[in-house]
């Protein structure tokens, strides 16, 4: 019973949330949210969870098989806390599928994330949306 | 007192200040059982999540989420040529891409650019300053003690005072130090706490699209608890120096955080919220300025 009404108290919270979930620092508009995300594995080198956004650093091999040093923006750490995630949902060295969207910039090794996937398949750190928004409007 | 003291376990001095009767507020006829100082009782199931079936409009001693359009108005009023080339100075990074078209949205929509390439103070960590402070992502707890209502800002960790001990603002408020939160005195009218305030500082922004103000703004703020989870908040901006006319708000909506919302691991109360200089920094050298193609 206990664990039932635990359970509707995550899924109330989770529900809740999204409605108050906002940056900070207008993150919606250095990136590229009109286009398809990038979809990549590779391998975390650090995960910083700090204010005013928590970042991702994960190394990404392109096309040509070399590997390229991303720096991926999250939400701010209050807000993922608040959706139940924390410090340790990533560690360095863990191999993880990423979907994000791209700096504006072009060659700028630097993008948002909407969410990660771990080796068991299970989605954390939700930010961004899945699909890109015609107006480019994301969550900022 | 137990359920008081549980909503404010972040701070140990203010759960002691909450704890004391309030005084502030009138009597509400009827309703609640009254509390020590002529304050009526706080309703049960306080930040349960659970609206109470009844609630007492004087008690806003409640942690509030700001939600809707990250702004003053749509409607802008008109602005000075002072006022317009304070405006234009300011580079925010809400809103649509600079130069996007319109779309009958008020200019203040269409103005933004990356973060690395504004220049809103808060990008460094500087205040917020109010109103803007209201329009953060994280909520903002009113504290009511005996002569004084605090605003606890969970984002920054700010405090801003109303007085509520009958004061009156100095006759000549051009020698305040001008303040990010402003000199705050408030009084109830109904069941409204009426809030008016000067003696800002002129470089912080009204909202998330740079709307600017000066140091003359006077402003009223009128915070009305319509229902069990929800607060309203009418704001009239006045500052002849930069807008012609009053600029008066649409109506805010605060809405009550349920107690689940902010229990983390089984720990309940605001995270730490501050945003420190030396993580935003190093945030900004790492990620920001690259992803707005920055080289510093």
């Amino acid at each position: 019973m206990v664990r039932h009404l635990a359970r509707y108290v995550v899924i109330g919270a989770l529900l809740s949330v999204p409605l108050s979930i906002s940056a900070h620092h207008g993150t919606g508009i250095s990136y590229d949210l009109t286009v398809a995300p990038v979809t990549a594995k590779g391998t975390v080198t650090e995960f910083r969870w700090w204010n005013p956004h928590a970042s991702i650093f994960i190394d990404i091999k392109n096309d040509k098989g070399a590997v390229e040093h991303w720096a991926i923006e999250g939400n701010s750490p209050y807000n993922w806390a608040r959706l139940g995630f924390n410090r340790q949902t990533l560690k360095a060295g863990d191999e993880i599928t990423i979907v994000f969207y791209k700096s504006k910039v072009k060659d700028a090794k630097a993008g948002v994330i909407a969410k990660a996937i771990l080796p068991d398949g299970k989605e954390v750190l939700r930010f961004q949306r899945d699909q890109p928004a015609a107006n480019g409007n994301g969550v900022n | 007192m137990r359920i008081k003291l549980i909503a404010v376990t972040s701070l140990v001095f203010i759960a002691q200040l909450s704890s004391m009767p309030s005084a502030q507020a009138p009597a509400a006829g009827g309703r609640g059982q009254g509390a020590p100082g002529g304050a009526p009782a706080a309703p049960a199931g306080r930040g349960n999540g659970r609206a109470p079936a009844e609630f007492n409009p004087y008690d806003i001693a409640e942690i509030w989420q700001f939600q809707g359009d990250r702004g003053i108005n749509p409607k802008v009023a008109e602005m000075t040529p002072l006022g317009e080339k304070l405006f234009s100075a300011n580079k925010p990074s809400y809103g649509r891409p600079l130069g996007s078209p319109l779309n009958g949205d008020h200019i203040g929509r269409v103005r933004a650019v990356p973060p690395a390439l504004g220049n809103s103070l808060v990008g460094d960590c500087n205040p917020l300053g109010v109103p803007r402070a209201y329009y953060e992502p994280e909520p903002m707890e009113f504290i009511v003690t005996p002569g004084r209502i605090l605003q606890f800002f969970s984002w920054t960790r700010a405090i801003r005072e109303i007085w509520t001990d009958g004061r009156k603002f100095p006759d000549d408020p051009s020698i305040l130090q001008p303040t990010w939160y402003g000199y705050n005195i408030g009084h109830w009218e109904g069941e409204e706490l009426v809030v008016d305030s000067l003696g800002y500082d002129g470089r912080s922004w009204l909202d998330h699209f740079g709307y600017p103000h000066s140091e003359n703004m006077r402003m009223q703020e009128r915070f009305h608890r319509v229902a069990a989870n929800k607060m309203e908040l009418n704001i009239t901006i006045n500052d002849p120096t930069v807008y012609k006319t009053p600029w008066v708000s649409q109506t805010h909506s605060f809405f009550l955080v349920p107690r689940s919302e902010l229990t983390i691991n089984g720990w309940y109360g605001f995270l730490e919220g501050i945003c420190a200089p030396i993580d935003e920094q190093e945030f900004n050298r790492r990620v920001r300025d690259d992803a707005g193609g920055v080289k510093r």
